[in-house]
């Protein structure tokens, strides 16, 4: 099924995480000759969702002990050559691990299907659809209407509205408990968490931060002053400063009040846009965006190939890329970009030093929501750095209706900074999921692990000024330092091209036998860019698949989107 | 686009240069996904068979080797789509004179592995037509018989269902599938 190679190329990218996918894709979509590879046998990298067979995989991949096998494949050098061996990309996980929740009593019907789709055998439908996505260091969602992520991905990818957000209130002296956060007006009106006065204020608080630039004089005194002092000079209770700042801003009180009700704006004007909170959440895992990426990127003729090692980047006496080193064979590349876990370790010294930025991932399946509700939820919930919690920690809560688990389960995803997942996670689980209380779920599987925060390590000054190195996930829950960090990228390597210009719209491409049955299966052009070929010159049975894939991926978006 | 009553996801897989562009090229009032080049090297996105209805897994017929690795494409059917899934095999290439394959082998697998078969010629557009109203027809079917239930893995066909996204915004969202796939608009109710 291999089919030949070339071996030049405008850009080479290594790896397929979210933000080296971008960069293929846009590269691709301005016309440059794009190889995209990845060693595994999945996409993502560091942003992959995997089913539950997957993820065991995965965790024996990365609980062997790996002792660095240095890559010394063979590939003649010409003089002034030197090799860089890239690394071993599991370098930046530490702390995995994975237990089954298995108890002694007669299994509930849920466990059996939590096991069964383990084991991928069975005859019921939930056991031969094993799809139990359970997402690996991830992301999880889509925030603040990032129109321009939106606009990139719409074609390739579905999505789901995140439909409440959650907080954790603690009244007095007792342990607290989980509250639905009013973020809109009609949530302010319904809820049943704040009283009657403090809807008042409420109200009135989150009609001023939608609109709080155009009163700069309410604001003058506060400029330089906390968030939480302004909040108090609003007359706000402890109760409602504790919704505002924890689960809307999502800010700590102490940040300036102008970022605090910059985030404030933000969220309240990103609402209603998709549905009632601002967030949305990608389905089947957010391991579905690195491959939207790829076949836009495989549409404008990129080429990929999974399971396909990189050995050593070819580094000229000039400290200049020139391509690297797969399976012995040569590639040439202008541009290199690479994920900076597989980069040469001179170029991101990861590990080197111990208190590098790190990310502590808890990923749990369980057997009922955290506040069960008629309706399955797609929950967002953020945990504060306080009243014994050491970190803040993201909670996401997916279930069925997303295609990453069962029906009637849930998978959790916790994430904070930290070096020590299950210990930094130890006070959200327990808060959660208690121990045993009826009321509250019971753990089917849980995962931890830690992950090097990239995003916060210099990955620019250690390398050859044609090689890009791309970081894996940060803490913050949007995408945008993702595609801030594709774009920057993208525009150090092509100065003069545009970063993902739109797609040409239906009406724009033209087909110059519309509406006749054309006479070769083959004889299609359209008006745009994909269509500039000379056709007159290609043999139509020795068109690349791409080409045939492109025009036709062309074609059958503009009769669809064509009817809006 | 004129109305719809349904609409189905339908993906194409086999072989490169087995003809699979070629078919949809002949048939493009339906939206069809289309493997972009991706399997030249195994290395087609598992979000390719998301929610697909139906997938039609084609060889070519004067090649061999395009055949020998239809089993490959079954388990990675078997792996990624949903298991109620309409499978049809397709031999594309009828008009080669070149013919490594006799019809009656294609139809053994396809009995084999429980899927629909089929012979075309993308080229004298033998066939086409026939072969995607007859998965619409299908498909129809299924749906009518409640096959494709709530539950279920595979695109939801409902369209009202409104805590699906679909771009670019707007929240009385005319379908919920339009913003991503290609599929068959079925007008036949």
């Amino acid at each position: 099924m291999e089919a030949e190679l070339p071996t030049e190329y405008d850009v080479i990218v290594v790896g397929t995480g979210l933000v080296e996918c971008i960069v293929a894709a846009a590269s691709a979509r301005v016309g440059k000759k794009v190889l995209h590879i990845d060693k595994n046998d999945y996409y993502g990298g560091q942003w992959a969702s995997f089913t539950l067979r997957n993820i065991e995989q995965w965790v024996e991949e990365h609980t062997a002990s790996h002792q660095e096998t240095k890559n010394t494949e063979e590939c003649a050098l010409e003089e002034g050559e030197k090799l860089a061996p890239t690394s071993d990309p599991r370098r930046v996980y530490s702390k995995v691990k994975l237990s089954w929740h298995a108890h002694d009593e007669a299994p509930t019907a849920s466990e059996e299907s939590a096991t069964k789709d383990d084991s991928g055998e069975g005859s019921s439908e939930e056991t031969t659809t094993p799809k139990a996505e359970t997402k690996d260091e991830a992301k999880e969602i889509k925030t603040w209407s990032q129109e321009e992520m939106m606009q990139l991905s719409r074609k390739y990818a579905e999505f789901k509205c995140i439909t409440r957000v959650l907080t954790w209130l603690v009244n007095g002296g007792d342990e607290g408990s989980l509250l639905v956060v009013p973020c809109s007006r009609s949530d302010v009106f319904t809820t049943s968490s704040v009283s009657l006065v403090e809807k008042r204020l409420l109200m009135k608080f989150l009609e001023f931060c939608h609109s709080y630039d155009q009163q700069p004089e309410q604001l003058e005194e506060y400029a330089d002053k906390p968030f939480v002092d302004f909040l108090k000079s609003r007359k706000l209770t402890d109760n409602i400063t504790h919704f505002v700042t924890d689960s809307i801003a999502m800010v700590v009180g102490d940040v300036p009040c102008k970022e605090g009700l910059e985030r404030m704006k933000l969220f309240l004007t990103s609402l209603g846009r998709y549905g009632t909170t601002p967030f949305l959440f990608s389905m089947y895992g957010c391991g579905e965006l690195p491959q939207a990426f790829c076949r836009l990127c495989a549409v404008f003729e990129g080429t990929y190939i999974l399971r396909r090692p990189v050995s050593s980047l070819i580094i000229n006496s000039g400290n200049t890329c020139l391509g690297l080193v797969s399976e012995g064979q040569r590639f040439k590349c202008s541009h290199l970009v690479i994920d900076a876990a597989y980069a040469p370790q001179e170029y991101a010294a990861i590990g080197s030093s111990p208190k590098q930025p790190s990310l502590s991932r808890g990923i749990f399946i369980i057997d009922r929501s955290i506040l069960p509700n008629e309706k399955e939820q797609l929950t967002l919930l953020r945990l504060p750095a306080k009243d014994g919690n050491p970190q803040i920690v993201t909670i996401l809560e997916v279930g069925g209706g997303s295609g990453v688990c069962p029906k009637d389960l849930y998978c959790v995803h916790m994430t904070c900074q930290g070096y020590d997942a299950e210990e930094d996670l130890k006070i959200a689980v327990q808060r959660l999921f208690g121990c045993g209380a009826t009321s509250q779920p019971t753990v089917l599987m849980s995962l931890y692990f830690n992950l090097v925060d990239l995003s916060a390590c210099d990955l620019v000054s250690g390398a050859p000024t044609n090689v890009y190195l791309c970081s894996g996930p940060d803490t913050e829950l949007d995408y945008d330092f993702a595609i801030d960090q594709a774009k920057n990228v993208f525009t150090r390597m092509f100065p003069e091209e545009e970063f993902l210009p739109r797609a040409p719209d239906p009406d724009e491409i033209v087909f110059d036998n519309a509406g006749a049955e054309p006479k070769d299966g083959d004889n299609f052009d359209s008006n745009t860019k994909m269509g500039e070929k000379d056709e007159a010159t290609v043999n139509p049975e020795n068109r690349t698949d791409e080409e045939k894939a492109l025009a036709a991926d062309e074609v059958l978006s503009s009769t669809k989107e064509g009817s809006s | 686009m004129e109305d719809y009553k349904f609409l189905f996801k339908v993906v194409l897989i086999g072989n490169a240069g087995v003809g699979k562009t070629c078919l949809v090229r002949r048939f493009t009032q339906l939206q069809i996904w289309d493997t972009a080049g991706q399997e030249r090297f195994r290395s087609i996105t598992q979000s390719y068979y998301r929610s697909a209805h139906a997938l039609i897994l084609v060889y070519d017929i004067s090649s061999q080797p395009t055949f020998d690795c239809l089993p490959d494409w079954l388990r990675e059917i078997e792996q990624y789509a949903s298991c109620k899934v309409l499978r049809v095999l397709v031999g594309n290439k009828t008009d080669r004179e070149d013919r490594e394959l006799p019809t009656h082998v294609g139809e053994e697998f396809a009995h084999r592995h429980n899927m629909y078969f089929i012979e075309t010629s993308a080229k004298e557009a033998d066939n086409v037509e026939k072969l995607f109203i007859e998965i619409a027809k299908e498909l129809t079917q299924l749906v009518r018989s409640g096959h494709f239930d709530k539950d279920s893995k595979v695109g939801d066909l409902s369209p009202q269902d409104v805590s699906n996204v679909t771009l670019p915004p707007t929240r009385e969202t005319r379908s919920e599938f339009a913003c991503c796939s290609r599929w068959i608009s079925s007008s036949t109710t």
